[in-house]
């Protein structure tokens, strides 16, 4: 250290050093006043809650405002407030009007009568041509969306409007009975005029005119917030029934990936609703100032790599490890016992999905020694399972335990995805959290029959089981619910029963909303537009 | 205390006979000038390539992330190549160095928002906590040293050395995510005095800016008492009390002045430190700065957001160190002939 020059150099330093000092304290205080705000009006330490403004979380920024490209659930949360679709899909899959008031199906073919009065969020009235034009984009061949073969088949789909009667006409190459349900997803929702002049901007939510739905979107900063704005000329409201309270003429949607911070906030009455995960999820237990709904984020199974050179194309070995694994086990590991048991790879709100119990394979850990004593095999994991993956550390010790000579690796979702898609000889068996964000067996079917990745397909097992697939397309000639039904659990018994897919239980999570406030979820599935303030 | 003569050499180190030209290029300030900006060229460059290089060593492909759920491996494709990615390495990296000449970073993987406007939109809240934080530590630690320090002198108080050395290794020995979780706990949840997280309220700064700040109070509280404590026995400081200055004088006039490089330096490694080191604060507190920007980046593998960042915070890093130097300079310009390293 230097030692201290004599008085003038002091005196000079010290003047300076005071400068300098000043300074950082007023740059820190500009900055203080250029990032955090007053609290606003709905956002009080306190827990006061304004009466007209709902604050809401959501995981991550959104990856995309425009209805062809959303990818998760935070794309869907701010698709719902901002557009609208043709239908919605009610409590028990009722198909309820949106901007349709009726509609005609058969299986290759629907009509679409328009409602009068609605309009998009410049003004614009939206007839059928405008949204003719918006599902044309979405069914484009060279379309960016992976919802569009669930929608509307893999073939070409005509689209055409008669403005003067109000409708619009969809014909589709093949029948798919799923056309209907489809258009109930987020992915189809309709694009106004000014969105579809603008791309980029569609993307990015600033194109101001392109909503067709409730709320426009007022303030957006990045990592930060979103701000939602009723507008006041929406009156054509999805026709959902058993919504009540009064919509908020503000949201404000945080951006908070933390489930405890997520807990904590709302906790403190600094936010009104919001969906947390995992052993958080249990702090709302017995607390009468929140309701919950618990809803699946995913459906675990077990998948395996039936290709050819691969240790599960033999069905006695997939049997094994259905024998060798614990559902209940496995249940508190992934979700800490929070899940529920499944007994489909799809998700119980699915329609059709299977509830016969006696087609699972039971657990039998002696007779899977038998078989899996010495297998080796490769399983990749991803860390979200559980916390840092136990689900997939609970496979594998369950493995181990049978005899087989296990290599697990426990990778991120992102690698994970990769490897599992990419390098499809790297791996033997994973388990698999289907999301299914579209809620049809066909969906839910998509991941592991039919074209394999590797050929163009959606297929992540690489096996084509054709017989499943014939199942498949002819559940989509079939408009009679009971017969779809029947042709679907024929579909589920060869899956499981063959151990394609071992069914283990939800990924949970939980719709936690505050006393005064309510949001409904309609088949396990959040809909952020029927939030309320009910006070 | 120094003489004057060596007060006249070590304001104008380096300076000798010639001519204007000469003079100019051998003045100390053009000479400290030319270190600083040739060093923070140097970090530019390195960290442009390294940063370049590494992000795409992190496993997992963003065009299969980027394409959401369910995209098939056509789409998969058509993503990689909008994104660029299917481009040979050499022809990215070009791409990349004349974007960030041009002052563009490139657009998100992800949201397709440009690079500057994210960091830009993030960049004043990881400022906000970690400058609130380094004044503060400042405010806390200097005094709370020297005063340890005075009031230890000679052996007097041991109570209050052992007890001071105890408080803040236990307090610098908790790591900050479980400071910052206790804090949440106590003033949050239990007491709600506080928010629990977020940025919404200008309270919202107190638990993060307390997270981030009581780690660096003890070490730097440390350091002071060390320093005053060699300072306090030093000839000019006896004589100084031999003058029968007041104790307040004695330590503000002669005493704190000595302790300005140290901890000026220190505070200026601190700084940049916090800057990249808010990552844990940041999540615990969901403060929506550029630590949980990058966190959520690197999760979404998305390339250029990880790079801006990366590149923005090397070179805050590099600028806050630089700054302090010239700092120094102006306190002390014996200083105009030291490298960083040698502060």
């Amino acid at each position: 250290m230097k030692q201290h020059p004599q008085a003038p150099a002091r005196t000079t330093g010290r003047r300076r050093l005071a400068t300098l000092a000043t300074a950082a304290v007023v740059v820190s205080v500009a900055a203080t006043g250029c990032t955090t705000g007053g609290a606003s009006s709905g956002a009080t330490a306190g827990g006061q809650v304004s009466t007209d403004t709902i604050r809401t979380v959501v995981n991550a920024d959104p990856t995309t405002f425009a209805p062809v490209e959303v990818r998760n659930a935070d794309d869907y949360t701010f698709n719902r407030l901002l557009f609208s679709t043709l239908v919605r899909r009610d409590e028990n899959n009722k198909i309820v009007s949106d901007l349709a008031s009726k509609w005609d199906i058969t299986p290759t073919q629907g009509t679409f009568t328009i409602r009068s009065g609605a309009t998009c969020s410049d003004g614009t009235p939206i007839t059928a041509g405008v949204v003719a034009e918006s599902l044309k984009v979405f069914a484009s061949p060279d379309s960016k969306s992976s919802f569009r073969p669930l929608v509307l088949g893999d073939g070409p789909a005509t689209i055409t409007a008669d403005d003067s009667a109000s409708t619009v006409t969809i014909k589709l190459a093949q029948p798919w009975t799923d056309l209907l349900q489809g258009l109930s997803l987020h992915a189809t929702s309709i694009v106004c005029p000014a969105g579809l002049k603008d791309p980029k901007g569609l993307t990015t939510g600033d194109v101001a005119g392109a909503f067709s739905g409730p709320y426009t979107l007022t303030k957006k900063q990045h990592g930060v917030g979103y701000t939602f704005t009723l507008r006041s000329d929406y009156k054509t409201w999805p026709a959902y029934e058993n919504i009540e309270g009064t919509p908020a003429k503000t949201i404000e949607a945080s951006v908070n990936s933390n489930a405890s911070a997520i807990a904590n906030e709302l906790l403190t009455g600094t936010k009104d609703i919001a969906n947390i995960r995992g052993k958080d999820t249990t702090r709302f237990d017995g607390n009468k100032d929140f309701s919950t709904a618990v809803i699946p984020q995913g459906s675990l199974y077990m998948m395996f790599n039936e290709r050819e050179g691969h240790p599960f194309t033999d069905p006695a070995l997939r049997k094994a490890v259905a024998q060798a694994l614990n559902v209940t086990a496995f249940n508190q590991a992934a979700t800490g016992g929070l899940g529920e048991l499944y007994s489909s790879f799809a998700h119980p709100g699915v329609p059709c999905s299977n509830k016969d119990t006696s087609l699972l394979i039971k657990s039998d850990p002696a007779a899977a020694q038998k078989v899996l004593a010495g297998v080796k095999i490769r399983m990749v994991g991803a860390q979200v399972f559980g916390p840092n993956g136990a689900a997939n550390t609970y496979v594998a010790e369950a493995l181990r335990a049978a005899g087989a000579e296990i290599e697990l690796r426990n990778v991120d979702v992102a690698t994970w995805s990769t490897e599992l898609t990419q390098k499809i000889d790297g791996w033997d068996i994973t388990v698999m959290g289907g999301i299914n964000a579209g809620g049809t067996m066909n969906g839910a079917l998509s991941t592991v029959v039919g074209i394999p990745v590797e050929k163009g397909g959606l297929n992540w097992g690489g096996a084509v089981n054709q017989p499943v697939v014939d199942l498949e397309s002819k559940a989509m000639t079939q408009t009679d619910t009971t017969e779809r039904c029947s042709t679907y659990q024929d579909a589920q018994k060869i899956m499981i029963s063959d151990a394609h897919v071992i069914p283990l239980s939800s990924l949970p999570s939980q719709v936690t909303v505050r006393s005064g406030f309510a949001m409904h979820t309609m088949n396990g599935q959040p809909d952020e537009s029927t939030m309320r303030i009910t006070k | 205390m120094t003489s004057s003569i060596a007060v006249e050499a070590s304001r104008t180190p380096g300076v000798a006979a010639g001519g204007a030209g000469g003079r100019f290029i051998r003045h100390p300030w053009v000479g400290f000038s030319l270190r600083r900006l040739g060093g923070l060229l140097l970090s530019f460059v390195v960290l442009t390539v390294v940063t370049f290089l590494i992000v795409p060593l992190i496993p997992g492909d963003p065009a299969v992330i980027a394409a959401g759920d369910g995209a098939s491996p056509a789409q998969i494709a058509n993503v990689r190549a909008e994104l660029g990615l299917d481009l040979p390495m050499l022809t990215q990296f070009l791409n990349y160095v004349s974007g960030i000449l041009r002052l563009d970073m490139g657009t998100s993987f992800v949201s397709g928002e440009r690079v500057s406007t994210l960091i830009f939109t993030r960049f004043p809240f990881t400022a906000e906590i970690a400058l609130l934080a380094i004044v503060l530590v400042l405010l806390i630690s200097v005094p709370l040293g020297m005063a340890v320090a005075i009031l230890t002198r000679g052996g007097r108080n041991k109570w209050l050395d052992h007890g001071f050395n105890f408080l803040t290794s236990l307090i610098y020995s908790i790591p900050q995510y479980v400071v910052g979780t206790l804090l949440v706990v106590v003033f949050a949840v239990t007491l709600r005095w506080l928010p629990a997280a977020g940025a919404a309220t200008l309270n919202s700064l107190v638990l993060p800016t307390a997270a981030l700040m009581l780690g660096p109070v003890c070490v730097i509280s440390r350091i002071v008492r060390r320093e005053t404590a060699v300072v306090l026995d030093k000839d000019y400081v006896r004589t100084a009390r031999g003058w029968r200055l007041s104790a307040l004088r004695t330590n503000a006039r002669y005493v704190l002045p000595n302790l300005v490089t140290t901890t000026l330096t220190l505070s200026g490694l601190i700084l940049a430190a916090q800057l990249g080191g808010a990552v844990v604060i940041e999540t615990v507190f969901a403060w929506p700065g550029l630590g949980q920007g990058i966190v959520n980046a690197i999760l979404q593998r998305d390339y250029p957001v990880i790079r801006g960042i990366i590149l923005v915070l090397g070179l805050l890093a590099t600028l806050i160190i630089i700054l302090v130097d010239l700092i120094l300079a102006i306190i002390d310009p014996r200083n105009l002939g030291a490298t960083s390293n040698d502060v």
